[in-house]
C-alpha cells in the first residue's frame, strides 16, 4: 500500500478566506504571465461582471489547453481511468466555481495543478478504503482492445499485451514504493511536464529539495525496475 | 573542466537529462565531458533511454484509455457541470392537477361508530355459522372423541383404549386429508411417546 503519511495536502491558493497567496511556497515563478493566466484573469473579470455565459465560453478554452496534462497527472496518481476522469472534471468545475478568488500572482497552471492534486489525493485515500472490499478490474486490456476495434486495426499479439501489462504493473508497484514526496515530485516533473521551479511553487518545497527528490525518485525507480542506478 | 578520471556523478547526469528534456542548455563543463568521455556518454544514454521509456509507456497507456472521443465527452461533461455553477437551484413545480384543489382540513383518522358495530355483528354471525356447519359435517368424529372420557380408568386398559382411539383418528385423517400425510409422518405420535414411557 502506498504511503500517504508523507504526502501533505497542498492548500489551493486563492481558496482561502481572503483569497490572497500567503504562507510558505505561495509565490509566483517570476516569469511574465502566461496566456492561460491572462485567460483565467479575463474569466474572473467576466464572472465578476456577471457575464457568465461568456465566461463559460472562455473557460472552455482553458479546459482544452490543460485537459491532456490534467488527465495524465490524474491517471498517474489514481491508475484508474474513471477515477481520473472524475478527478479532472471536479478540478475544472472547482476552478470555475472559485475563479473569483484567483490571483494573477500565481500562474494558472500552478493553481489548477494544486487543486487537481488535492482532489487526486482525496480520491486515493477513499479508494484505499474501498479496495479493501473490491478487487480492481483490468481496464487496460479492455481499453486497448476497444481502441483497436474502433480503429479497425489488429490488436497486438497476446504475448506483447501481457508483457506491456506486466511492465505497467511493475512500474505502478515501483512508483507506489516511492516516498510520498518523491512520488509527487516525480509525477509532476516527469508526467506533468512541470519544471522543478514550478513544482517548488506548487508544493512549497525548496527548489533544490525538489531536484533532490526528483533525482532520488528516478534512481530508486531504476533500481526497482532493473535499470542501472 | 572535469578530468577524464572523474566521471560525472549520477546526480550530475540526471541534471543533464533534465536540462536536455526541458530544452535548456546543459551545464557547459558537463556537456564537454559528455562529449569527451564515452563511458559517461553511454551512462547518459542509458539514463535517457530509461526515463524516456517510462514516459513513452505512460503516453501509450493514456492514449489507449483517453481517446479523443473520451476527451471530447469529458469536455462536454465539464461544460454541463459549469453551466449549473452560479445558477439558483431548479424548483420542481407542484403537480398542476393538485394546484386548484382546496384542502378543507385533515381527514379524521377515527373510524365512525357504526363500523365497529358492523365488525362485531359480522364476527358473531361468522362464529355462529361456523359452529353450525361444523356440527353438521363432523358428527361421527365428535362422538368418538368424547367416548374415551367415559371409559373407566385403568392402567393397561386405558392405554389400549387410547391406542384404539389414535388408530381411529389415523384412519379418519388418512381418509379425509391424504395430502397432509407427509406432514403427519413427521409429527411425533402420542402412542410412540406413551410406548416409550412404558
Amino acid at each position: 500500500m502506498s504511503d500517504y503519511r508523507t504526502v501533505r495536502h497542498v492548500d489551493p491558493p486563492g481558496l482561502g478566506a481572503d483569497g490572497s497567496p500567503a504562507g510558505r511556497g505561495h509565490r509566483g515563478t517570476g516569469a511574465p504571465p502566461a496566456e492561460d493566466t491572462r485567460l483565467a484573469v479575463e474569466i474572473r473579470d467576466l464572472v465578476g461582471r456577471g457575464a457568465l455565459d461568456l465566461a463559460r465560453e472562455r473557460f472552455g478554452e482553458l479546459v482544452e489547453r490543460h485537459q491532456r496534462r490534467a488527465v495524465r497527472i490524474a491517471y498517474q496518481y489514481l491508475r484508474d481511468s474513471a477515477d481520473a476522469d472524475e478527478a479532472v472534471q471536479d478540478a475544472f468545475v472547482k476552478v470555475f466555481g472559485h475563479i473569483d478568488s484567483y490571483r494573477e500572482a500565481w500562474p494558472f497552471e500552478v493553481w489548477f495543478t494544486r487543486i487537481l492534486i488535492n482532489g487526486c489525493l482525496d480520491r486515493r485515500k477513499a479508494r484505499a478504503r474501498r479496495d479493501r472490499w473490491f478487487a480492481p478490474a483490468d481496464e487496460m486490456g479492455a481499453a486497448a482492445e476497444a481502441r483497436h476495434a474502433a480503429r479497425g486495426t489488429a490488436p497486438p499479439d497476446p504475448e506483447a499485451r501481457l508483457l506491456a501489462r506486466e511492465r505497467r504493473a511493475r512500474l505502478t508497484a515501483a512508483v507506489d514504493r516511492l516516498d510520498g514526496r518523491q512520488r509527487m515530485v516525480f509525477m509532476l516533473c516527469h508526467y506533468g511536464d512541470c519544471t522543478p521551479r514550478e513544482v517548488s511553487t506548487m508544493t512549497g518545497l525548496n527548489e533544490s529539495t525538489v531536484r533532490v527528490h526528483l533525482f532520488r525518485a528516478a534512481r530508486k525507480l531504476r533500481r526497482l525496475l532493473g535499470g542501472k542506478p | 573542466m572535469i578530468g577524464r578520471s572523474h566521471h560525472l556523478a549520477e546526480e550530475r547526469l540526471f541534471e543533464c537529462y533534465q536540462a536536455q528534456r526541458s530544452a535548456a542548455p546543459i551545464d557547459p563543463p558537463a556537456a564537454e565531458h559528455l562529449g569527451d568521455c564515452p563511458e559517461c556518454s553511454a551512462r547518459f544514454a542509458d539514463l535517457s533511454d530509461f526515463m524516456d521509456g517510462l514516459r513513452a509507456d505512460a503516453d501509450t497507456e493514456i492514449g489507449d484509455l483517453f481517446t479523443p472521443d473520451r476527451l471530447e465527452l469529458q469536455r462536454q461533461h465539464i461544460a454541463r457541470r459549469i453551466a449549473r455553477v452560479g445558477r439558483a437551484a431548479h424548483i420542481i413545480s407542484f403537480p398542476s392537477r393538485l394546484v386548484g384543489r382546496r384542502m378543507t382540513g385533515a381527514p379524521s383518522r377515527i373510524p365512525p361508530r357504526w363500523a365497529a358495530a358492523a365488525a362485531a355483528a359480522c364476527l358473531f354471525a361468522g362464529v355462529a355459522v361456523g359452529l353450525i356447519l361444523d356440527a353438521r359435517t363432523r358428527p361421527a368424529v365428535a362422538t368418538r372423541v368424547v367416548a374415551p372420557a367415559a371409559m373407566p380408568t385403568g392402567g393397561t386398559g386405558r392405554a389400549m383404549d387410547a391406542d384404539t382411539l389414535l388408530s381411529e383418528l389415523d384412519t379418519a385423517i388418512r381418509r379425509r386429508t391424504p395430502e397432509l400425510m407427509a406432514f403427519e409422518a413427521l409429527t411425533p405420535h402420542v402412542r410412540e411417546i406413551t410406548s416409550e414411557i412404558r
